[in-house]
């Protein structure tokens, strides 16, 4: 016999033998499947009474109750979904109670020298409980390779220090969009986890930053949680740019800051070419509900842009602006009839209701 | 002298025929199995990333951005209220849902409007994107955030349409009529929108399939694999080709296709590239890849996304009939789709998608079946008249049969090492019995809807068929008062 005779027979033995090997090792895990769940079982085993000493020493806060507890992965793992529920003081006395059991230290091992996958969920752990890492550790966290890794320790940064976070986040800020594909959104995240700790520094940051990039994502940190006072700041960083994504965000911004000075911003923008800004200055607008507001929705509601429109009488429904209302309500001819009335058999039945 | 010849060229022909189909099914095997492996790195990639529970630290910014969710609905009259109602109860901080109803015959409209308590409004249409008459609008004064928009039949395409076109917000999630999400799966599916603003234009879910469970549980089904064996092989084929299949096309950036199911677009995208075709019967595949076409040729970065982890549980085709006409049309939609963006292929700057995804499909999905078909009746018939060797025609049974239990085999082992969306023992054993099954008998008669799928298309025929279904399980606890 030739290999050409002899390669179907061979190919074919091959390819048998493989899904032989594959058919074992899917039996394999399935009975790993089930020495996993009777391990399970058996660590478990002392749970019910792990968790009940749990819930005392956070009452009581007595050592002692700590070595009366096993230390397994049941019990680690028990004490960080109850640390998700929980803050302040209570999170401190799991945080201590952790620390006793030594899990602590084994996830800054994990962390230090772990693989990849150890590392992570050492750090998704010490981060449910708040547990400060030491000061060399933060650098090489925040360095990790996976993007989602990154910004769960800066998140976990921010949770930790509080105030003292500003200068890592600012560079983190910088350090993320100087790689090609900066993710706006989680970076307006970070920013605002801090902007709940100092909401009071993030307008002054507006004058400083020479990067649109930059200005846009404080700007959406801003509209989120509004600084007393941040409108005249704003206000200069949207003159220094004519970028449509920076008068997106501040226009958001401008309508957390409600006041004359945003109204009067907020008013330039009625009639910019771009309908997206239009439409933002349309949902803007309801936040500042005065006669002036009015006037300006009433403008957008004749807009050549359906979206517009629409926002703008909504808007307008929502302020309860009587007297725009009416010229619409009476007006067939007006474009935003149809839809007034629409908003407004919504709201007669809700007040029916 | 003549004949011996004769019978000598036959015999010849067909060995080297036969050759070239265990040469061709191999080659598709293995493409497949590096689609596998590529699946096997993103999901783990992604399962260690949803384990750094970043999504519930949004949730006291409330940042991610309003959802418009449009569910076509024709003759859903079972399914409806359970699939509505499961969508207002997402944990989500602003969206709206808007049902179209597109002409059903049964009395969807009517289980709507007593169940939500709808109230008529005037029907307006806003000139966005062509669809077919609206008949009527309705609001429901308890849900604020529910519309029900009612027109004249025109398919799913035209259906979704309409709802783009009363939507408000500037992301639009797709979500069938029979379907249910997890409660945080619109959160999970739009987190890439809200990581990255500027270049997603769209993201889509993993679908599985809900038959077979009784009840459903607040906040989400759990898996169960169902008893009965076409279920049992759909659970296999939905977690090779939903799950890790598409999970290794999304690592290679080539995902081609954002389940119609259970997909999220930003809205200015899809009206830019004209919306959903009227015309296709593939509209959720044939959409993603004008959105493809439009970005490469207008040189705009983006991106597409395919997620494991938020989960759309439908209810899959339960009888042969049924499920013949959905996997026609799948076949049928795949041809057409193909042809329509036939430009993107082999194309210039195209990418991956262009270069290897187009034309994988083209040649692997597409030609596999008309090829598998002649490959049997030739190669069988060879072997009848002494012409093949028989180990030839074992080698092309083990490289179609065999390698593709491999691939079920395979899929099933990923899942088990990443997401392990399904923990019981029980149920392992009957997903490898599944990843056996479907080899024997099943693709065979898959094979034959294949060919009328491809038929159907030469043919120009636009075919739905209906669609029968048991119903969804209700949700268990509402939060709604």
């Amino acid at each position: 016999m030739d290999l050409l005779t002899l390669s179907p027979r061979l190919l074919t033995i091959a390819l048998a033998l493989i899904f032989g090997t594959f058919l074992a090792i899917a039996f394999g895990i399935i009975l790993g499947r089930f020495l996993k769940d009777a391990q399970n079982r058996f660590a478990s085993r002392n749970i019910v009474a792990d968790e009940k000493r749990i819930f005392q020493f956070i009452e009581c806060g007595d050592p002692q109750l700590a070595k009366e507890m096993t230390p397994t992965v049941a019990l680690r793992d028990r004490i960080v979904k109850i640390g998700r529920g929980v803050s302040g003081e209570l999170l401190t006395k799991l945080m201590i109670l952790y620390t006793t059991l030594e899990f602590t230290r084994a996830d800054f091992l994990s962390m230090a020298n772990g693989r990849r996958h150890a590392r992570l969920l050492a750090l998704e752990r010490c981060r449910a409980l708040s547990i400060p890492l030491p000061e060399e550790a933060w650098p090489v966290v925040l360095s990790d390779s996976l993007p989602s890794a990154r910004w769960a320790a800066m998140e976990y940064l921010v949770a930790v220090k509080g105030r003292a976070a500003l200068p890592w986040v600012l560079h983190f800020i910088v350090q993320e969009t100087a790689k090609n594909r900066a993710r706006k959104g989680v970076l307006v995240h970070v920013a605002s986890c801090l902007a709940q700790h100092t909401p009071e520094i993030l307008p002054h940051l507006l004058d400083h930053l020479d990067q649109d990039i930059h200005r846009e994502i404080l700007l959406l940190v801003l509209a989120r949680y509004p600084s007393p006072g941040a409108e005249r700041m704003i206000v200069r960083a949207l003159r220094s740019s004519s970028s449509v994504s920076l008068l997106l965000a501040g226009v958001q911004a401008l309508a957390s800051h409600p006041s004359d000075v945003s109204l009067a911003a907020v008013g330039t923008l009625v009639e910019h070419s771009h309908a997206s800004i239009r439409l933002a200055v349309a949902e803007a607008l309801r936040k500042f509900g005065d006669s002036a507001a009015a006037g300006l929705l009433a403008q957008l509601a004749v807009d050549s842009s359906y979206q517009v429109r629409l926002a703008a009488i909504s808007s307008l429904v929502a302020v309860q602006a009587e007297e725009e209302i009416e010229v619409i309500a009476n007006d067939e001819a007006h474009p935003g009839h149809l839809m007034w009335r629409r908003f407004a058999l919504s709201r007669k039945s809700k007040e029916a209701a | 002298m003549i004949y011996n010849l004769f019978t000598i060229g036959w015999s010849t022909l067909l060995e080297i025929f036969s050759i070239v189909m265990i040469c061709y099914f191999a080659i598709a095997n293995s493409c497949y199995l590096i689609v596998l492996v590529c699946g096997y790195i993103n999901a783990r990639r992604q399962h260690l990333e949803s384990r750094l529970n970043f999504i519930d630290k949004l949730g006291p910014m409330r940042a991610l951005t309003p959802i418009s969710i449009l569910v076509p609905a024709y003759n859903e009259e079972k399914s409806i209220h359970a699939s509505v109602l499961s969508m207002l109860q997402l944990d989500y901080p602003d969206f709206e849902v808007i049902v179209i109803n597109d002409g059903a015959k049964d009395d969807t409209l009517g289980v709507l409007i007593r169940e939500f308590g709808l109230i008529k409004t005037d029907a307006f249409l806003p000139q966005i994107l062509p669809c077919a008459k609206v008949r009527a609008v309705y609001v429901s004064p308890s849900r604020p955030n529910l519309l029900v928009v009612d027109k004249e039949n025109g398919g799913k395409a035209d259906a979704l349409n309409a709802g783009i076109n009363f939507s408000r917000f500037s992301l639009i999630c797709c979500v069938d009529s029979d379907s249910m999400l997890d409660s945080d799966g619109l959160a999970r599916v739009a987190l890439p929108f809200f990581e990255d603003p500027d270049q997603v234009i769209a993201t889509g879910g993993t679908i599985a399939i809900v038959n077979g469970r009784a009840e459903a549980e607040q906040g989400g089904l759990a898996s169960v694999i169902p008893w009965r064996p076409l279920d049992l092989i759909q659970a296999v084929e939905y977690l090779r080709a939903f799950l890790v299949g598409r999970m290794g096309w999304d690592y290679l950036g080539c995902t081609t296709i954002i389940s119609g199911a259970f997909g999220v677009f930003k809205k200015d995208m899809v009206v830019k590239v004209g919306g959903y075709t009227k015309s296709s019967i593939g509209e959720d595949m044939e959409l993603l890849l004008r959105m493809h076409a439009y970005a490469i040729d207008h040189r705009e970065p983006y991106r597409v996304y395919f997620l494991p982890d938020p989960v759309c549980w439908t209810e899959a085709p339960s009888d042969l009939g049924t499920l013949g006409r959905q996997r026609s049309r799948w076949q049928q939609g795949l041809c057409d789709s193909l042809w329509r963006t036939r430009k993107t292929m082999l194309k210039r700057g195209s990418g991956r998608l262009g270069w290897v995804a187009l034309p994988y499909l083209a040649v692997f999905e597409v030609l596999a079946a008309p090829l598998e078909l002649i490959s049997y009746l030739t190669i069988f018939a060879g072997l009848w008249l002494g012409y093949t060797d028989p180990w030839i025609a074992a080698l092309f049974l083990a490289v179609t049969l065999v390698y593709g239990a491999i691939l079920n085999l395979g899929a099933v082992i990923i899942d088990q090492l990443t997401f392990e969306r399904y923990r019981d023992p029980l149920d392992l054993v009957k997903l490898v019995v599944g990843a056996m099954l479907e080899q024997l008998g099943f693709r065979q008669i898959h094979l034959y809807w294949r060919l009328r799928g491809i038929y159907r298309w030469m043919r120009g025929k636009h075919v739905w068929g209906e669609m029968r279904r048991r119903g969804l399980p209700a949700p268990k606890k509402s939060t709604l008062s």
